[in-house]
């Protein structure tokens, strides 16, 4: 089974267009170029696809690094393995 | 975004002949000079800079350069739009589209909004079935893609389904001037939320592919992206039952502007070009991710048709 952490590893590649070889889990969204307005939008939609998890549009914004999706979701009884 | 006006053309008739010319494409200059009393240029030519009043009448392509023209050169003219093909929705749009370095780039403010809009009937008449059929599906792109936008708010959205379920899917197509008016709707509906994947897919194909216009394009793409949307999740369905919207009507509407022997000669184009539609940002606004495998999806779409 693939755990939550690969998913959302495959989801950020997929919504920032990075290569596997760019991600990391202590990204920020300074160090990403393509989390933009619209990287918000289709990081939101995939999270909810994803993880079934909605982001309201004020909380999507405000996340600033990987590690503050991994703590929203694990706060929302999404877990993620260390 | 500023209230449109939505004239007749007995309206049009009546504006003032003194300042008033009319800016449209080279086929219809005949038939507009001998239904209106203002003087007429072609799209071959621009109104002086400062002309006070413009009615254009032509296709979505040349509302746009023509709200380009007024928004960078004249501000201070008034505009009226007329389109002679429903689909664009140019006329209702405060948005523009312009071939820029080999790009689609599409332009958003509210002055490039025009005053007014009108429909002339006698048009609707003389479209060509062909071009009727991707008129409705650009239209049915523009309400769909509005609808499910993840841009829209929930006002809108209930706009949007209410338009949907009441009044775009049970209009029969026909050459009734109505698809000007829903055209120009679903138009309006679109600008304040936003498109996906469709139109991504066709303002990438669209400056590499001869042959194809735009609202081919979206023709030829409405159907399968659809699919692949029904398929990526629950949200389709979701937003469906809680708009009264048959999701089974919604796919026969999309498939009855598809045509599979278009889409197969497209499809060797999507596939070299792939890359850049996922990175376009029409489908990084789309309501479910549009991922690398998603080729994958539309080589192996069947086509039960």
């Amino acid at each position: 089974m693939v755990s939550n952490r690969d998913k959302l590893k495959q989801l950020l590649v997929e919504v920032f267009l990075l290569s596997d070889d760019e991600f990391s889990f202590d990204l920020t969204r300074d160090q990403i170029e393509t989390w933009d307005s619209l990287g918000v939008v289709s990081l939101a939609v995939g999270v909810q696809e994803t993880f079934g998890y909605h982001f309201s549009p004020e909380q999507a914004a405000s996340l600033a690094s990987v590690a503050d999706i991994i703590e929203i979701l694990t706060n929302n009884n999404i877990p993620f393995d260390a | 975004m500023p209230d449109q006006q939505v004239l007749t053309w007995a309206d049009i008739s009546r504006l003032p002949v003194d300042g008033t010319q009319v800016w449209t494409i080279a086929r219809l200059a005949p038939a507009v000079q001998a239904a209106l009393p203002f003087g007429v240029i072609t799209d071959a030519e621009e109104p002086a800079s400062g002309q006070k009043r413009v009615v254009a009448i032509g296709g979505g392509a040349f509302l746009d350069r023509v709200k380009l023209w007024r928004a960078e050169s004249s501000a201070e003219t008034w505009l009226c739009a007329v389109a002679s093909l429903w689909g664009s929705g140019a006329e209702a749009s405060p948005i523009a589209v312009r071939l820029e370095n080999g790009q689609k780039v599409a332009h958003m403010q509210t002055t490039l909004l025009p005053e007014a809009r009108a429909v002339w009937p006698q048009l609707a008449t003389e479209i060509p079935a062909d071009l009727a059929r991707w008129g409705y599906g650009d239209t049915l792109a523009h309400a769909i893609e509005g609808f499910l936008s993840p841009l829209g708010g929930d006002d809108n959205r209930a706009v949007a389904g209410n338009f949907l379920r009441s009044r775009l899917m049970p209009q029969p197509l026909d050459q009734s001037a109505i698809w000007f008016d829903l055209s120009a709707e679903a138009c309006a509906i679109q600008a304040r939320a936003g498109v996906g994947l469709v139109h991504g897919i066709a303002h990438t194909l669209e400056p590499q592919v001869s042959g194809f216009g735009h609202a081919r394009l979206c023709s030829s793409f409405l159907w399968p992206v659809l699919r692949y949307n029904v398929e990526r999740g629950a949200k389709v369905e979701t937003l469906c039952t809680t708009h009264g919207i048959a999701i089974d009507a919604l796919d026969q509407a999309c498939r009855s502007v598809f045509d599979v022997g278009d889409f197969r000669a497209l499809l060797p184009e999507l596939e070299q070009r792939w890359d850049s539609v996922i990175r376009h940002p029409l489908s990084r606004s789309n309501c479910t991710t549009v991922r690398r495998d998603g080729i994958d999806f539309f080589r192996q779409m069947e086509f039960a048709v």
